[in-house]
């Protein structure tokens, strides 16, 4: 991992700590593209394809290795 | 609802909520809530709406939607009605964008800017607010020394959590 890369991983664990802890304070919604992050960070999460939308209330209900996701997903 | 879902109470409810660009469907009946002081995160592909559903919360769609039936709440208060007061709104819900974008002003002013609109004049209530949105935003302690100084010398990190001092800087409910 080079030096550019390293401090963007770093950033982005500084703002997933600084999301956490502004939580205690506010409602917070993210957009991302990163399942991973999500997992991480969010509580609810709220998958859309182009039509539908899931409302869920843990992120690890949308893991793609569950069958019934997967199908959802891809 | 199971318990740890009704631990939160909906600060936000999405009911059935439609969004057009022209012809072209953007949301469709969409219905969400959103639980208080949780992080909600909206994932899927690009194109899906995340986006516009996002900026239908505080209506930075208004000007861009050609029709839509809207109908989403703010604790029973429906934001879309006629008689809302946007600024208002805007006040109570914040927004972060993914490119960080201050104003080509001090750090001191941009964080000052919402509560400036506001009203708030008094130079000791400014900066204790200003410190505490600084310090909520993990930037407090690197640019302390040179509140003065423009923005658009910082990094892009550091104008992205400046952006955050200044979205909380009023109290949002949500951002």
């Amino acid at each position: 991992m080079d030096g550019g890369l390293r401090a963007r991983s770093h950033r982005h664990v500084e703002d997933e700590d600084l999301i956490l802890e502004l939580k205690k304070e506010f409602t917070i919604v993210i957009v991302t593209h990163n399942m991973q992050q999500a997992a991480r960070i969010s509580d609810d999460t709220a998958f859309s394809t182009s039509a539908n939308w899931w409302n869920s209330a843990a992120p690890e209900k949308f893991s793609p290795t569950r069958r019934k996701n997967a199908r959802k997903i891809t | 609802m199971n318990a740890a879902q009704s631990a939160n109470a909906t600060l936000i409810q999405i009911n059935n909520l439609s969004l057009f660009y022209g012809q072209a469907k953007a949301l469709k009946e969409i219905s969400l809530n959103i639980r208080e002081r949780v992080v909600t995160a909206f994932i899927g592909p690009s194109g899906c709406g995340k986006s516009t559903l996002l900026r239908c919360f505080n209506r930075m769609n208004d000007l861009l939607m050609a029709c839509a039936s809207r109908r989403h709440q703010d604790r029973r208060h429906d934001i879309n009605s006629k008689d809302v007061d946007v600024i208002e709104l805007r006040k109570r819900v914040g927004m972060v964008f993914q490119k960080s974008n201050p104003f080509p002003k001090s750090i001191y002013d941009n964080v000052a800017y919402g509560l400036r609109l506001q009203g708030t004049r008094n130079k000791s209530e400014l900066d204790s607010a200003i410190e505490q949105s600084l310090r909520w935003s993990g930037l407090w302690e690197e640019v302390k020394d040179r509140l003065h100084s423009s923005a658009l010398g910082l990094s892009g990190g550091q104008q992205q959590r400046l952006c955050i001092a200044r979205a909380i800087a009023i109290k949002p409910k949500s951002f």
